[in-house]
Formats: structure tokens, sequence, C-alpha cells
């Protein structure tokens, strides 16, 4: 019989320095349709607990899918032998400060009507599978995708020291895709970028993203692209557009600044950072045009939420501040291990995950230029839109980005679309060519759910949200 | 958890959900599971420490010309899993009439029986911290233990029955020089299913004896076009790139893959690169979602020409190709180059002067219609000048073809392979692994 959460850690029958329980619930929805056909729409309830015990210093965790009372209380019993076989060869001393102490029972968000089984999700498929019948019409394309995910997820977390918390979310990805064919020419156009679109809310916005004026857009791209030179090669000015900023930030700014990065914990896998301690409010990461914010409280941004996964309340801090580097993305363990401040930034992404440092939701701030005043400051450019690869060193310095379709600027004007255009650098000399940043009107928030780290490894949700900006002198190439 | 159990639950439970079909329904029910520990480790002491159990079912349910897919928890028993597995049939019941219809759906076949089980000799979970880091010769270790049992199964209404199980350790660990912690590091990777305490000291033992070449300053090189020697694990991460939907069939329908502007059959690569799926190393299942086998052995790149793509019954349907029992990405599982004619003690002699490359990182498609890709020389990688090693070098960027790697600028591979076990585990701990060997390749592409 399943033991309700409330009852959990009291018939843990362990002694340990500190226990936490983190339970995650969810039910999802992939709905796929591709060339006026479904394309195998799928679903998945999910539930575990995650049992977190805190000996001599270290953590241990076991989780389980199970949850009847003996699974719940032999899987207790595995995450105090963790951290008791760990606790000799740890790489830090932790203590109860590391896990803090709120109460929230309410959340941000309404609980919502039960995904699964609902009349909504088959009324979405046939939208979806009438939109990629309508992207498909003209000859040249070859294909043309248009899904929806959405995640339900309730989250309660519980401990000994008092934390008691509940938090639900509705996470929303659509996404839409054309590839067209002209000879040997192969050109491929989304919507903003693979499931850029993701945010939190009710499923009645997917209709301002998924329709038909946002389809006729991409088919005309993808249609130009087709007929598009390459993009030139040379030193060049470079205009991004907020669906390319976001990859540049969460490359270039919010992986180099995840503190368990620096203190070395991914060096195994997903690399380290050039940024050192000692750079905190010393290192100039970029230009004075440069303010970078972690908001955790942007209503319907991917990464909102009002608690990490080990329970302390998230508020938004400036992590840049006209180019100077003041804050770390570290939760309250890695705040320790560094002494460096820190955001409220441990998550998992399931309950079969430990939480770790993941980026959240970090955005660019607007500055003052309208678009006209950015496109008039370039004598010679190109406007880059929309990422479709990404590359960075293990270090986070030496990154290449390409992007779906780019603009020749010359004198001030757009004249015409050139096709595969691609850009590098380095991080800090790039950040400190940030030349013009677009006003609020120019700005635009993303997220996307595939953000990748960790061993084991765990996929993060994270927004970021950018102004149009202007980069000079940037190494710009085309494709083969 | 017990996984003969899980295996005599799951097939009762099969049974009788199969028996609630209707007439023009099917359903095919696939298992996945696993129950996990994980160390992870960083300056040679622990850093977290835990396990995962969990099991997966998937029900795959047809009605007449519409199908979905349900995931919902499997308890290994019946009293709870029938009921449960009961109620989600009766509501796809009800959900999948109301979806679209869908012209390349694949009913259920028996594609046969199969039960493979392979028995380990793991480390004690208890033992586990001990064995790796008692007594280490190292400072500064990080690295990622997972290990324990894994097991998927394939049940459909056609009356196929399907078993894979396995016990498996994987230790993927790199040794950082002191004098580069952020940088410059030894690589390695131990798996398998048998733990050997020997085996492993002597790698982390010569781990550290090859630190003695990165605690040397990094040389900052000018790009430009290099020869590079390409060790067995940066050539498994240009065959990770190439598995990205190259060879699927449906990608390269959709005009998503390098290879769609090729001409099937005709040799694209080098006459020296072949490659293909390889499931006698038992890595891995040979079956996939719709319990379909593939070959023990399937070409895919033969001395140079195309000879196989990879395809699953639903893209057969789609595209009029015959199956080959591909995964439901199309990507492969299993994958092994074979092994060219350069002995290790010609390596550096015929590299004469160039990088010698350990590992890769990031690698990305710069142009993928095209074959172009970008990434980053990792770790341990050195100039080397006249057939000896100068010293080690800051990361490199390189921008070049899949059809330049394994193609013209091709010089050879070595004789020798390295087993590289699929240490991923993104959503649960996956299985499978590559076959590599080193390969020397002339004029690379250099650009940061």
């Amino acid at each position: 019989m399943r033991v309700p959460f409330n009852k959990i850690i009291d018939c843990l029958e362990i002694k340990a320095d500190w226990i936490g329980v983190r339970e995650v619930s969810c039910q999802s929805a992939t709905l796929s349709a591709r060339n006026a056909h479904s394309e195998q729409s799928n679903f998945a309830v999910d539930q575990g607990v995650m049992i977190e015990v805190l000996q001599d210093g270290q953590f241990g965790y076991a989780s389980t899918y199970s949850l009847d009372m003996q699974s719940i209380r032999s899987t207790a019993q595995q995450a105090l032998l963790m951290a008791k076989i760990g606790s000799p060869y740890k790489v830090a001393h932790f203590t109860q400060n590391q896990r803090p102490n709120h109460q929230k029972e309410d959340s941000l968000l309404q609980k919502t009507q039960p995904l699964l089984f609902s009349d909504k999700l088959p009324q979405i498929e046939e939208k979806l599978i009438e939109l990629s019948a309508y992207l498909k019409k003209s000859p040249p394309i070859i294909n043309a995708m248009v899904m929806a995910l959405v995640t339900q997820m309730e989250q309660r977390y519980a401990s000994t020291s008092g934390s008691s918390i509940t938090q639900n979310f509705q996470f929303i990805s659509p996404f839409m895709k054309v590839t067209a064919a002209k000879g040997n020419i192969i050109q491929t156009r989304t919507l903003n970028g693979h499931f850029a679109h993701s945010y939190q809310g009710s499923l009645a916005g997917l209709d301002e993203i998924i329709n038909r004026e946002n389809a006729d857009q991409v088919v005309a791209d993808v249609l130009e692209l087709l007929s598009a030179e390459p993009c030139p090669s040379g030193d060049l000015d470079l205009v991004l557009a907020p669906d390319q900023m976001m990859l540049q930030i969460h490359e270039s700014i919010g992986h180099p600044l995840e503190i368990d990065r620096i203190l070395g914990d991914e060096r195994n896998f997903a690399g380290s950072s050039f940024v050192k301690v000692s750079d905190f409010g010393f290192l100039h990461y970029g230009s004075p045009m440069m303010n970078v914010s972690f908001d955790p409280n942007v209503s319907g941004e991917f990464a909102t939420y009002e608690f990490d996964d080990i329970g302390q309340r998230a508020k938004p801090e400036k992590i840049i501040q006209r180019g100077l580097l003041l804050r770390g993305l570290g939760g309250l363990e890695s705040q320790w291990r560094s002494g460096l401040p820190g955001v409220a930034n441990l998550r998992a992404s399931n309950w079969n995950r430990p939480a770790i440092d993941r980026i959240g939701n970090l955005n660019l701030d607007p500055g003052s230029s309208s678009q006209e005043e950015i496109l008039g400051a370039v004598e010679n450019g190109v406007l880059m839109m929309t990422n479709r690869s990404w590359s960075i060193d293990d270090c986070r310095n030496k990154f290449q980005f390409g992007c779906e379709m780019g603009k020749l600027i010359r004198k001030g004007k757009i004249i015409r679309t050139v096709r595969d255009p691609n850009y590098r650098g380095e991080t800090v000399p790039f950040w400190n060519r940030l030349a013009l940043v677009g006003n609020a009107a120019t700005m635009k928030v993303y997220g996307t759910p595939y953000c990748g780290k960790g061993e084991p490894s765990q996929l993060a949700r994270v927004g970021h949200g950018a102004p149009l900006c202007l980069f000079r002198d940037i190494e710009v190439f085309g494709g083969v | 958890m017990e996984v003969e159990q899980v295996e005599d639950q799951f097939a009762q439970v099969a049974e009788k959900l199969i028996n609630l079909l209707d007439r023009d329904e099917h359903l095919t029910l696939a298992l996945r599971g696993e129950s996990s520990q994980f160390l992870r480790i960083n300056q040679s002491k622990v850093r977290q420490i835990g396990t995962v159990d969990d099991i997966v079912l998937t029900l795959q349910f047809i009605k007449g010309d519409r199908q979905s897919s349900l995931e919902i928890p499997f308890y290994a028993d019946i009293k709870q899993d029938l009921p449960l597995g009961q109620k989600m049939i009766e509501e796809l019941r009800s959900l999948v009439p109301r979806l679209g219809r869908d012209p390349f759906l694949v009913l259920p076949q028996s594609y046969g029986f199969s039960q493979v089980k392979h028995k380990g000799t793991l480390l004690p979970k208890e033992k586990v911290p001990e064995a790796l880091l008692k007594h280490l010769s190292a400072s500064d270790l990080v690295g990622f233990y997972a290990a324990g049992d894994l097991f998927r199964a394939n049940i459909n209404s056609a009356g196929q029955k399907h078993w894979f199980s396995t016990q498996t350790y994987c230790f993927d660990y790199s040794l950082f020089s002191e004098l580069h912690p952020q940088q410059a590091a030894v690589k390695g990777r131990v798996g398998g299913t048998t733990w050997n305490q020997q085996n492993y000291q002597q790698k982390i033992s010569q781990a550290n004896e090859e630190l003695n070449y990165l605690n040397q300053p990094l040389m900052n090189l000018p790009t430009g076009k290099y020869r590079v020697y390409l060790s067995p694990g940066a050539v498994n991460e240009l065959l990770h790139i190439l598995a990205w939907d190259t060879l699927s069939e449906s990608s390269i329908q959709r005009g998503e893959s390098c290879l769609s502007k090729m001409k099937f059959g005709e040799r694209i690569f080098s006459e020296k690169f072949s490659l293909r799926e390889n499931f006698s190393y038992g890595w891995k299942e040979r079956f996939n979602t719709l319990g379909e086998l593939a070959p023990d052995l399937l070409d895919l790149i033969q001395n140079g020409v195309w000879v196989n793509t990879l395809i699953n019954a639903r893209s057969a349907k789609e595209y009029q190709k015959l199956s080959n029992g591909a995964n439901s990405e199309e990507h492969p599982q299993s994958p092994e180059i074979l092994p060219g004619a350069m002995t290790p003690k010609e390596i550096l002699g015929r590299l004469d002067t160039g990088l010698y490359i350990t590992n890769l990182h990031y690698l990305n498609w710069s142009d993928r219609p095209n074959g172009r890709i970008t990434g980053m020389t990792r770790n341990a990688c050195f100039l080397v000048q006249k057939g000896k090693i100068v010293g080690p070098i800051l990361p490199l960027r390189f921008d070049e073809t899949l059809f330049h790697f394994f193609g013209k600028g091709l010089e050879d591979f070595t004789d020798f392979q390295e087993e590289w076990p699929e240490p991923h585990t993104y959503l649960y701990r996956q299985l499978g692994g590559r076959i590599v060997p080193g390969a020397l390749v002339d004029n690379v592409t250099f650009t940061l």
C-alpha cells in the first residue's frame, strides 16, 4: 500500500543527522504530427521518491518508484548506507546548514486539470496535424513537423529539520520545423529553434505559438533560404537575434558560472570553467553594456520556481553588472564549498537524480537601443537568427555557433538573406565586444527542456530572455 | 529488486492484459528497468553517492488504424500491476480512437523468442568507495561509477517474447594534471560484467605515468591544417556524431542527414573505412521497441561504400524498404569500426609532424547537409615533431567534414581496437558501446 507523503519521514526507521524526502509526480504528453499525419503521440505517468540522508558530513541518496512501506524503508536504509560508506572519503563536510527550513503549501500556479486522457489532448493533436498539412503544401518542402510536449509536475519536499513544500508546475514546449530541398541545397527552418518557445502556463497559450501566421513565416523563410547565397566570411559586425542570444547566454555565461563546475565536479563529463573563485568581483566578463540576471520569478518563464529542490527560497540576483562578474550560479552546497555567494539553483531533473547546480532563468537585461538604432550602427555585418548548432570547449572559452538564417547588413540596411551563417570566438573577448543592447521592445524570452549535465546525467529546464544585440568585429563564416 | 521475479511477473501481467484486447486491438508491452548504484568522484574524493531503482512499462496500444503509447511504473507484483494495466488499457481504448490516423503504424508480429541473461561479478555496494579510492595513487581523480542490474523486455499480442538482462559496471574517469587542473587530463574507462581490482589499479598507475607528459606548460598552437593521430577515444567521439541521424533511413529521406545528397551503393568514404553494427559483444539487447530482432552483424559502410541504412519497421512501411530491426531513432546501438594496419609502434613515426589527440569534445554539425562538423580537442593532446612528442597543447577547435575524416584525409586505422562501453545515464542508465581503432588523418583544419 502506498505511503502518504506526509507520513513518509515518520515511518523511515533510520537514525541520521538529517533526512529529506522529495516526491515527484508527473503526467506528460508528447503530441506529434508530420506531413499531415499523427506521428505516434506518447504519454507517460511517472512517480517516485528520493530520500536523502546526511550522516557524518556526507549526503547519501536513494530513490525508488515504488511507494509502499517496505520499499520506502528499504530505500531509506540504502540512503543511510550510501552516506556512511561515502563519509570517510567525502570531498566536503556538509551540515544541516546546506538544507534550509521553509514551509510552503500553495504554489505559484494553481493546480491544473489532470492532463492525461482529457479531451484537450486529441484536440491539440488535431490542430498539430492540420498545421503540418498546411506547412507541407509548398512543393519544395519535403518534411513538416509540428509538436507539443506538455508536462504536469507536482513536487513535494519535507525534511527532519521542518521543511514542508509543495510546488505544482505545467511545462509546455511547442515546436515547428520544415525542411525544403531544391537541387543540391537542403535547408531547415524552425520556429525560433528547437523547442525554444518552451514556457510555463496554460494550454491556451499554445494558440499564440502554433498558428498559421507563424507557419507562413517559417515556410517563407525556408523557401527564401533555398535561393540565398552562403554567408560571407570575415571579421564583421554581428547582430544576434534573441533566439540565438539564448544559446550564447546559455553556453558562454550560464554554464561557466555554475559554481560546482568551477569547483571541478563536472571535469570528467561536461567540463570545467575558465572562471576561478578569485574572479568574482574582479573579472570584466563583458562590456559595460552587459547586465545579466538570474530571475526565478518571471511569470511564464520556463525555469520559474519558488524553491529549489533542497528547499531554498529562490529570488532574483544580479550575476553580471555593467560587465563586472558579481555572483555565481551555485546553491547552498557550492556556496559552502567555495565561500562564494550564489543563488537557489540546486535542482534535479526528477525523483531519480540528486540535485546539482543548474542554470535556471538567466536573462540579459534590456538596454536602450531600438532595433533601428542597432541596425543603423552596422556598416558591414550580418544579422543571425535562430540557433541550429552549438559547440564550446571544456572550459567554456572557445565557442562556435551556427544559425538557421542570416541577413546581410550594409550601411545600416538589411540588403539580402544569406544561408548557413556561423560565427566563432572566445567568451570574454566576445562579450567585451558587446556594443549595443536592444531595448525592452526587442526583448524575447525563450526556454529549453534539454540542458544536459551531471553524473548521472540529467536534463534541466532553463529560460533565457534577451534583446537584440550588436557585437563588433566577430569572425563570421558560411557553409561548405 | 529481484530480476527473476520481474521477468516472471512481466510475463504473467502481459498475458493477462493481452487477453483483455478486443478483436481490432493490438498491444506491445516493453519493459525497461534498473537497480543502479552511482558514485561521483572529484579530487579523488566522494562528491555524491546513491542508488536508483526504477522499472517502466510502456504499453503500445493499437486500435484500428490509430495508436498511442503510455509509460507507467511496473511494480513486479501482479496485485498492483494488473489493476493498473487494466485501467490504463481502458483509458487508451477511449483515447486512441480520438487521435489522428497513423498511416505508418506497424501491427505487432511475432519476431520470435529470445532470452539473454548475463550474470556479472560486481563490487558489493558497500565496498565501492573503498575499492576505487582507498589505495589511490592519484591526487586528482574525477570520475563516475555506475553499476548494477539492467534489463529490457518485449512481449506483444502476436505472441513474441524477448528478455535481456545484464549486470554491468562502467567507471569513466579523468586523471588531472597538477599543473593544469582545469584542462589537462588522462582519460580512461573500464567497464564490463566482472570487476577486476588489479586491472583497475594498473590502469590508474599507467594513467599516472602518462600524466608526466602533461605536467609541462601547454603550447598555444596557430590555427591551420595539421596531420593528426586520433586515438580510439577521439575516434569514439567522431563515431558518436556520425551515429547522430546520419545512417537513419527516415533522417535521410527527410533531408536531415549528410547522406541525403549522397548516392546509396557508391563509395562515399575511404576504402579503408568499414563500419558495422556488431551485437556479438552482448552489451545490448538486439530487439527494438517493436520487438524486431536486429542481426548480430550488419554492414553499414563497407570499404567506403554505403551498403545499408538503419531501418525499423515503421520507416520500412513509409519508404517501402526492408527493415533491419533498427531502434526507434535508427541510431547505431553497438557500432564497430574495423581495424586497419597501423601498429602501435608505427603511430608516432607515421604521424611524423602533427597532433596526437586522445579526446575530442562537444562535436556538433556546422553544416549538416554537407557533413561538416566542429569540435574541440580535449584532455591529453600533444604536438609531435618528426615522430617525437614535444609537449601538450592548449585546446584547439577544428572544423572539418566527416567525408574528410573518414574519406580523403584518412591514411590508416590502427591494427588494434578499444572497447568503449556506453557511460550515459540521461533519463536512465544506457546499454551499448562502441568498438573503435585509432586513426591517422592528414590535413585537418583547425580554426581557433
